[in-house]
């Protein structure tokens, strides 16, 4: 057996999945002949109204100084990023 | 947050409920770096030194994040790998398998606040796990089966009256015939069951709980936000999110024995965030149907005003400091 494979397995390893997670992907299939219980309720859901918006994403990038360590040797420059992400509804 | 602290949100670019959390970020003017894991390895690198005085750096583009300055992460259900394509299967499942060690591994070891870790989200994602830790927590849990034997499923709908309601474990989303489907909440009889089909696989069978009404409550930490949620159709009485045009809503008050029992389990479980279902009888009992720490909210946020972004990013903010 993979590690991994398991689904019993420890679940960090799992990480980015979750029992939850992941998208699904389209199949042309239809039902078989062995279709569980559950999926006799199955049914195309109803599309829940979130309004319209849009994101416009902003992004700034900033570099701090180079900075020394106590011994004098060059740290080197340490760029952090700014993102951030603006919506506005119609 | 310092001033060289930043936010990681991790999540699906079309996240409506990270985009609120970043939008109520940034009116912090707190840093945040927004990334999702389907980018990896493609746009998203990684540059870590676990074990290190310094933990390394993601690059996202042409930008560099350094690690040892994320205070706070708020992930919700990003991506799967985007792996390239043109690689076999085993090669595919090899990489899979070194990308969940390697940046997975990297980011959830990093010592900053999360909400909600990977792992204790995983964990509590088990549906028979929300009951046991909601029972244990003190909170009302309504009889629930869960089998592969037809036989047991027809004793126990008789034992709650002779009508139970089904309802997936998983998210029950399933993709065939080229369109998606969901199995919502329905209502079942004895007659309806057959061995063969509930053979297949594990299914769950839970006592229906006559509700005036149903309650969604979302937790940030010690904060939370109940709503009721009227349903005006049959349909919606059964499984709201079967009619989502049949339902109202309004802010309603937590009972404070609610309240402990979901304290004493987002303790319990380990999360900091969650979006709790109840069912509410007209003894104003509240059942626990469920505990999803990955739940929207954006939508509740818009019909009812309540100010959940923003507790979520103050609550970002201030404990990823602490």
């Amino acid at each position: 057996m993979f590690p991994g494979s398991d689904p019993l397995a420890p679940i960090s390893s799992r990480f980015p999945l979750s029992p939850v997670g992941g998208r699904i992907p389209i199949s042309d299939s239809g039902p078989s002949a062995s279709r569980p219980f559950g999926l006799r309720f199955a049914v195309t859901p109803p599309l829940r109204d979130m309004g319209e918006h849009e994101k416009k994403e902003t992004r700034t990038t900033k570099t701090r100084e180079t900075r020394s360590t106590k011994d004098g040797q060059n740290e080197g420059s340490t760029p952090d990023t700014e993102t951030y992400v603006e919506i506005t509804y119609e | 947050m310092t001033d060289r602290g930043c936010v990681l949100l991790i999540a699906d670019p079309e996240d409506v409920e990270a985009d609120f959390v970043a939008v109520a970020l940034a009116e912090r003017s707190c840093l945040v770096v927004r990334i999702d894991t389907a980018d990896f390895p493609q746009r998203l690198g990684l540059a870590a030194t676990p074990g290190q005085r310094h933990p390394g750096w993601l690059r996202v583009d042409d930008r560099l994040v350094d690690l040892g300055a994320i205070r706070a992460v708020y992930r919700r259900s990003p991506g799967v790998f985007g792996l390239d394509g043109e690689m076999s299967g085993p090669e595919r499942r090899f990489a899979m398998m070194e990308a969940i060690q390697g940046i997975g591994g990297a980011l959830a070891g990093l010592p900053c606040l999360w909400v909600n870790h990977p792992a204790r989200v995983a964990d509590a994602s088990y549906k028979p796990i929300q009951l046991c830790a909601a029972r244990q927590a003190g909170l009302n849990v309504p009889s629930t089966l869960v089998t592969n034997e037809g036989p047991a499923a027809r004793r126990f709908i008789a034992s709650v009256g002779g009508t139970a309601i089904y309802k997936p474990m998983s998210p029950g989303v399933l993709a065939e015939e080229g369109v998606v489907k969901v199995v919502n909440t329905n209502l079942v009889t004895v007659d309806l069951i057959d061995d063969e089909s509930v053979a297949k696989t594990a299914h769950t069978f839970q006592q229906f709980i006559e509700k005036r009404y149903d309650a969604r409550v979302t937790v940030i930490g010690d904060q939370c936000f109940a709503v009721a949620i009227h349903a005006g159709s049959e349909s919606a009485r059964i499984d709201w999110r079967a009619d989502y045009d049949a339902l109202s809503y309004e802010e309603v008050a937590l009972p404070p024995d609610v309240r402990d029992g979901i304290r004493v389990y987002l303790s319990e479980v380990g999360l900091k965030f969650a979006v709790f279902d109840f069912s509410v009888d007209g003894n104003d009992e509240w059942w626990f149907l469920e505990a999803n720490p990955n739940g929207l909210w954006a939508w509740l946020e818009e019909r009812v005003e309540i100010p959940i972004a923003s507790a979520i990013a103050e609550f970002l903010v201030v404990k990823g400091s602490a």
